[in-house]
């Protein structure tokens, strides 16, 4: 769905808009934020967590966007230059919190985006979309940076390897066997941790839970 | 298996539908004899569809705040020392011409309840120029009402320092120090909205954008040139307005009729046509004048009149 909102944004125009946003032009570089604020919001959330921080980051993102639009050359995409202005940021936001050296324990850095009371009223289904988002994210954060970066781009915001590569500056083949890599790692760490039911995993917590 | 490795590359393509038709069979049968690599399949399924992305909304404050934060930007740079302060709109100076009617009708009459009358045709027909609705041209006629009210005197068409003084804010509300600054700064008030009075004004060369002292206005109406007699020239009593382009180069078409020249100035007449005058001030100014509107008239200003006055300054 993601890739083909993508590919009206490129039949409308984008490269239009951003000549118009550039001449100072703020309806125009509006449309864009319109048209991407979700996305990167989205991207940010999962990388950092936090909704406080994504809005931040998204707000963050544009700012930059606006500022460096004379930077901005024609022949990347509107979409690879938001994001890798979005990765940065978030890379950056990631070195900041181990700096802080908070130590991870199960619950850390997942904060829960509403308060409890109003937990006990979701229905089942999305409570437990958001136990297995919170899980989610805590093993995305045991990721390496590269790993976790790679799969933000492909399964959150949905990008093609083609533009995976040209955001990373890797090539194709890399971008490949990275993200499998990196999508192999992921899952090592959610069976280990056990805390969710993977469709694979109901046999190794049985034989944990025997084991215990 | 042998071939495990293989078809877990194959999942992950698969995921991402870039396999080619016989790919997808390879994998299809791989996947009906290896349940650990169906698992892995299924794993990878569900991990991608949980992390996705899609089903996030985002703050409903957040574009409202991006926006903010990219106007504030907005706001912050748009004030550029190396760009030339343009004379107001015409439509606003017009609107500034309205509310010095009022302050010209009552000095001439010295009479408040002639001001307070004119006070009230005065804002309508300001109203109706004022499109684009400044702020300043609104401050200004409430000014120079207030000022006409409290029985302020002005001399018909006085070059005098006072005079100068007490129209500038007519022109440029945010130009205080044009007005403190006395000295008849009125033109650098309406010619340079963001200058600091008689200090950032462009040289005087054709074109060019470089900041440079106005020594007019640096030493004040001491040192300035000749000034330009327009009642001595002008045929009607009345005009729509009255302008003055200086140092500029070669002239532009002028679609009105001299009515006089000297050895300073030449005076033209032009229909009082708001898209015409903005068409003939903007052609002046790309020829290099700068463009301001001039009020030691000694005339009537009537925004209603036929016709207004442009004054070019010919040489110093």
């Amino acid at each position: 769905m993601l890739r083909n909102e993508k590919e009206v944004g490129a039949l409308t125009g984008e490269q239009v808009l951003m000549q118009r946003a550039r001449k100072g032009e703020i309806a125009a570089f509006e449309t864009i934020v319109t048209a991407y604020e979700r996305k990167i919001y989205a991207l940010a959330l999962r990388s950092t967590g936090s909704e406080a921080d994504a809005a931040d980051i998204t707000q963050e993102v544009f700012l930059r966007a606006w500022k460096s639009m004379g930077k901005f050359r024609g022949d990347s995409s509107v979409s690879t230059w938001l994001y890798r202005i979005t990765m940065n940021l978030c890379v950056d936001h990631a070195r900041r919190k181990n700096i802080q050296a908070v130590p991870l324990t199960d619950e850390e850095g997942t904060e829960l985006p509403l308060p409890d009371t109003r937990a006990d009223n979701l229905p089942e289904a999305a409570l437990e979309g958001r136990e297995l988002s919170n899980e989610l994210q805590t093993a995305l954060g045991m990721l390496t940076d590269e790993h976790r970066q790679i799969i933000l781009l492909r399964d959150v915001s949905g990008l093609s390897y083609q533009e995976i590569g040209r955001l990373l500056t890797l090539e194709e083949g890399t971008v490949k066997s990275r993200l499998a890599r990196a999508r192999r790692n992921l899952r090592e760490i959610l069976i280990k941790r056990g805390n969710i039911s993977l469709p694979s995993a109901s046999k190794y917590q049985e034989r944990r839970q025997e084991n215990g | 298996m042998a071939d495990c490795e293989k078809m877990m590359q194959l999942c992950e393509e698969s995921l991402d539908r870039t396999l080619t038709a016989e790919e997808q069979e390879a994998l299809d049968r791989h996947l009906e004899e290896c349940p650990e690599c169906a698992a892995y399949l299924a794993d990878l399924r569900f991990m991608t569809e949980a992390l996705s992305g899609d089903q996030i909304e985002a703050p409903a404050d957040l574009h409202e705040k991006i926006m903010a934060g990219v106007m504030t930007e907005v706001h912050s740079t748009v004030v550029q020392p190396h760009v030339p302060n343009r004379r107001m709109p015409v439509f606003t100076m017009l609107a500034a011409a309205a509310a010095c009617v009022c302050l010209v009708m009552s000095g001439a009459a010295g009479d408040l309840m002639n001001a307070v009358n004119f006070q009230f045709v005065v804002k309508g027909s300001g109203a109706e120029n004022a499109t684009t609705s400044s702020a300043a041209a609104d401050m200004a006629m409430d000014s120079a009402a207030d000022d006409a009210a409290s029985g302020y005197k002005m001399a018909l068409g006085s070059g005098s320092d006072g005079a100068a003084a007490e129209t500038a804010p007519q022109d440029s509300v945010a130009n205080d120090a044009a007005a403190s600054g006395g000295a008849g700064a009125s033109e650098s008030a309406e010619e340079y909205e963001n200058a600091d009075a008689g200090i950032a004004a462009y040289s005087v060369e054709g074109g060019d954008m470089t900041p440079a002292l106005y020594s007019r206005n640096a030493d004040g109406r001491s040192s300035a040139a000749v000034e330009p007699q327009v009642s001595a020239v002008a045929g009607a009593e009345a005009y729509a307005f009255c302008y003055l382009a200086e140092y500029g180069g070669e002239l532009p078409e002028i679609g009105g009729k001299m009515i006089s020249v000297d050895d300073n100035f030449a005076y033209y007449v032009v229909d009082n046509n708001l898209s015409q005058l903005e068409v003939l001030l903007d052609g002046l100014e790309k020829a290099g004048y700068s463009v301001g509107k001039y009020e030691e008239l000694g005339l009537l200003v009537d925004p209603n009149a036929e016709s207004g006055i442009l004054i070019i300054r010919l040489s110093e």
